[in-house]
C-alpha cells in the first residue's frame, strides 16, 4: 500500500469491517431463529426488527471508512479521465475535501442525536426498551472513524496537490472500472482454490 | 408554492457536480444543504443528524447487507458450475445451443441473487470457458452473458427494488411479485433473439453436439437443487406469509452458508472476504441512500413534489408521454451514471411526478428496474460490460458492446410491452396480495 494514510487506515477499517460482517451473520441467524420460533414454537425474540435497524446503521457508518479506503464510494469518471492531469488533480483534491466535509458534518450533527438520547433517556419502543444511547454511540463511533480517516485522506490529498500531482491522481482518482472488476473477480478466483 | 424552475436548476447542478467526479453521496448531500439553507433555515440544516440516523436505521433496508452477503456466499459457494452444466443438457437442442444456457443460468441465478453485477461475475466465469473451441460467435457469447446477467435485478430478489420500496413506501413484496412475469418474458425475449439470429446466420452458433444419455442428464438435475433450495427459502417464505422480505433474506443467508459447507467451500478466509465485500458494498449504497433520504426530506419541506406535480398537470402531459420522455431521459442518464446511483438519485424528483399523473407506483418500480438494467449495458459506463470483458481478458470491449445490442432492443421492447399491458407487472401482486 503506497498511500501513507492507508497504511494506518486500511488495517483498522478492515478489522472493524470484519467485526461488522460477524454482526450481519449473527443477525441472519437471529432472524432465522425468530421466524422458525414464531411459526412453529410460538415464541419470539423480542425486538429483532429494532436490532436489525441498529445493525444496519452501524454497519453503514463503520463500513464507510473501509469503502473510502478502497475508493468504493461511487464517482463518475467518464469525463474526469478525459481532462488534463492538472484539472484532474484539482478535482480529485476537491472530491476528497468535500467528502471529508460531509463526514465531519455528519459527526457534528450525529453527536447531537446521541447527546439528546442521553439527555432525555430515550428508549426504543420495543418490549426490551433498549436505551438508544447504546446503538447510537456505536453508530457515532463509526461516523467518527469515517470523519477522522476522511480528514486524513483529504489533508494528504491537499499536500499532494502542491507536492506531487501525478501521485495525487494515482492515489485519489476514481476507482476505474478495471479496479472494480478486479475486486469482483478476486472473489471468483478464491472459489477455484 | 415554490417555482418548478428552482427544482430544475437544482437538478442540473446535481448532474453537473456528479459529472466533474465528486462523490455522488456528497453531491446529493450538498444540493439538499443548499436547498435547506436557501429556503428552509437552520432547523432543517441541523436536522441532518436525525435524518442520517433515521435513514440508515431502517428495517426494510436491512435486506441490503443480507442480500449482498447472500450474493458473496453464492459467488464463492461452488455450485454454479454444476447448475450451468445441468441446464445446458436441456437447453442445448434449441437453435443457438449453449448460448441459451447463458441466459437460462443467468435467469436462474437471478432468482437467488439481488444484484446484476454479481450475476455477471458468477455466470461469466463459468460460461466463458465453456465456449472455448466450440466455434460460437464470440460477440454473441459475450452479449448473452452481459445482457442475461442484468436479469439479476428484475427477477426477485432485487436490491434495487428494496431501495425503491424503502424510498417510496411501496411494498417490497409487491415489487418482487411484479418482477416475476416481466423477468420471465425478458428471458424469453432474449432466447428468441438468439434463435432468430442463429436461424438467420447459422454460423453464429457452434456445431450441434451429441447429447449425453437421458439417464445421465436426469441424474444431473440434482445440481439444480441448491439454487432451488435458496429460492424456496427466500421467495417461498415471503409468499407463504411466514417472513417479510427482509427476514427472508436472512433465511437465504443461513441456507446458502449450509450449502457452501456441504460443498466444502466454507472457511474463515472465505467468510472474512465475504464480510469485507458485504460491508464495503453496503456502506457505499447506504451513504448514497442516506443522502437521498435527506434530499427527499428537504425537497418535501420545500414543497417541490407538489410544485412539480402541479406543473406536470398544468402542461397536460399524458402518462404515455411522460413514460416516453422518462425512457429517453433514463437511457441517456444510464450511459453515464452507475445504475443504482441513477435509481436512488432520481427517485426524490421523478417519483412524485409520475404518481401525480396516475402511474401505479409498483408498475413504475418495475419500469425503473428495467431502465437500470439498460444502464448496466449501455457504454461508456455499463458495469456488466466491464465485468464480462474483465473475465474474458483478451480482445476489446467493443465486441462486448456489439454483442449486447440485440438484447438492448429487447429491453426497450419489454418497456413497450409493459406499457401496453401493465398487468404484466401488476397481475401477480394483485393475485398474491389482493
Amino acid at each position: 500500500m503506497e498511500n501513507p494514510v492507508g497504511k494506518i487506515a486500511v488495517p483498522v477499517a478492515r478489522f472493524v469491517a470484519i467485526l461488522c460482517g460477524y454482526g450481519v451473520l449473527i443477525l441472519s441467524f437471529a432472524i432465522t431463529v425468530e421466524i422458525v420460533g414464531r411459526k412453529f414454537f410460538g415464541f419470539s425474540l423480542q425486538g429483532i426488527d429494532d436490532i436489525g435497524g441498529y445493525a444496519l446503521a452501524i454497519v453503514a457508518a463503520i463500513g464507510a471508512s473501509y469503502t473510502m479506503a478502497m475508493r468504493g464510494h461511487t464517482r463518475i469518471d467518464v469525463f474526469l479521465i478525459r481532462m488534463p492531469a492538472f484539472w484532474q488533480a484539482i478535482l480529485n483534491a476537491i472530491a476528497m475535501v468535500t467528502l471529508a466535509g460531509f463526514a465531519v458534518f455528519a459527526l457534528y450533527r450525529g453527536q447531537d442525536v446521541l447527546s439528546e438520547s442521553i439527555e432525555f433517556r430515550s428508549v426504543a419502543t420495543n418490549p426490551l426498551q433498549t436505551p438508544l444511547w447504546i446503538p447510537q454511540s456505536t453508530w457515532l463511533f463509526g461516523v467518527g472513524l469515517f470523519a477522522l480517516f476522511a480528514s486524513a485522506y483529504a489533508a494528504h490529498a491537499l499536500y499532494l496537490l502542491v507536492a506531487d500531482r501525478r501521485r495525487l491522481n494515482r492515489l485519489y482518482g476514481p476507482a476505474t472500472a478495471k479496479d472494480e472488476v478486479d475486486a469482483e473477480l478476486e472473489a471468483r478466483k478464491e472459489e477455484g482454490r | 408554492m415554490i417555482d418548478p424552475s428552482i427544482a430544475f436548476i437544482g437538478f442540473l447542478l446535481l448532474i453537473g457536480l456528479m459529472a466533474i467526479g465528486l462523490h455522488i453521496a456528497f453531491v446529493m448531500f450538498a444540493i439538499s444543504m443548499m436547498g435547506a439553507i436557501l429556503f428552509l433555515g437552520t432547523p432543517a440544516v441541523m436536522n441532518f443528524g436525525n435524518q442520517f440516523w433515521g435513514a440508515t436505521n431502517n428495517f426494510v433496508l436491512v435486506a441490503i447487507p443480507l442480500f449482498v452477503l447472500l450474493g458473496e456466499i453464492l459467488v464463492r459457494g461452488g455450485f454454479t458450475d454444476r447448475m450451468y452444466k445441468a441446464l445446458s443438457d436441456w437447453l442445448n437442442p434449441l437453435p443457438g445451443g449453449l448460448l441459451h444456457t447463458n441466459i437460462g443460468a443467468s435467469a436462474m441465478f437471478a432468482a437467488v441473487s439481488g444484484s446484476s453485477v454479481a450475476t455477471a461475475a458468477t455466470i461469466g466465469t463459468v460460461a466463458l470457458p465453456a465456449f472455448r473451441n466450440r466455434g460460437y460467435d464470440e460477440r454473441l457469447v459475450l452479449g448473452t452473458v452481459a445482457a442475461g446477467a442484468t436479469l439479476g435485478i428484475l427477477i426477485p430478489p432485487s436490491i434495487n427494488m428494496i431501495i425503491y420500496g424503502a424510498m417510496t413506501n411501496t411494498s417490497v413484496g409487491r415489487l418482487y411479485a411484479a418482477g416475476v412475469l416481466p423477468g420471465l418474458i425478458l428471458t424469453g425475449l432474449f432466447m428468441l433473439v438468439v434463435i432468430v439470429l442463429c436461424k438467420w446466420r447459422p454460423a453464429f452458433a457452434g456445431p450441434v453436439e451429441a447429447r449425453d444419455p437421458l439417464l445421465v442428464r436426469l441424474s444431473r438435475l440434482v445440481d439444480l437443487l441448491p439454487p432451488a433450495a435458496i429460492f424456496v427459502a427466500v421467495m417461498g417464505t415471503i409468499y407463504a406469509g411466514w417472513a417479510t422480505p427482509t427476514e427472508s433474506a436472512a433465511i437465504g443467508v443461513v441456507v446458502a452458508l449450509g450449502l457452501a459447507a456441504c460443498y466444502g467451500k466454507l472457511n474463515f478466509r472465505m467468510l472474512h472476504e465475504s464480510f469485507v465485500s458485504t460491508v464495503s458494498i453496503t456502506a457505499m449504497i447506504m451513504l448514497i441512500a442516506a443522502a437521498a433520504f435527506y434530499l427527499n426530506f428537504v425537497l418535501g419541506l420545500m414543497g417541490v413534489p407538489q410544485a412539480l406535480a402541479n406543473y406536470v398537470k398544468s402542461i397536460g402531459a399524458s402518462p404515455g408521454q411522460m413514460i416516453a420522455i422518462l425512457t429517453v431521459f433514463y437511457l441517456i442518464l444510464g450511459c453515464f451514471l452507475d445504475a443504482l446511483a441513477m435509481v436512488i438519485g432520481t427517485i426524490p424528483i421523478v417519483f412524485p411526478l409520475v404518481v401525480a399523473i396516475g402511474i401505479d407506483p409498483v408498475w413504475f418500480g418495475i419500469f425503473l428496474v428495467v431502465m437500470a438494467e439498460l444502464a448496466l449495458i449501455t457504454p461508456p459506463v455499463g458495469m456488466n460490460l466491464y465485468v464480462v470483458q474483465g473475465i474474458r481478458g483478451t480482445g476489446t470491449i467493443t465486441e462486448v458492446i456489439v454483442g449486447t445490442m440485440p438484447f438492448l432492443f429487447m429491453m426497450l421492447l419489454l418497456i413497450w410491452l409493459l406499457w401496453i399491458w401493465p398487468d404484466m407487472a401488476l397481475l401477480l401482486p394483485r393475485l398474491s396480495f389482493g
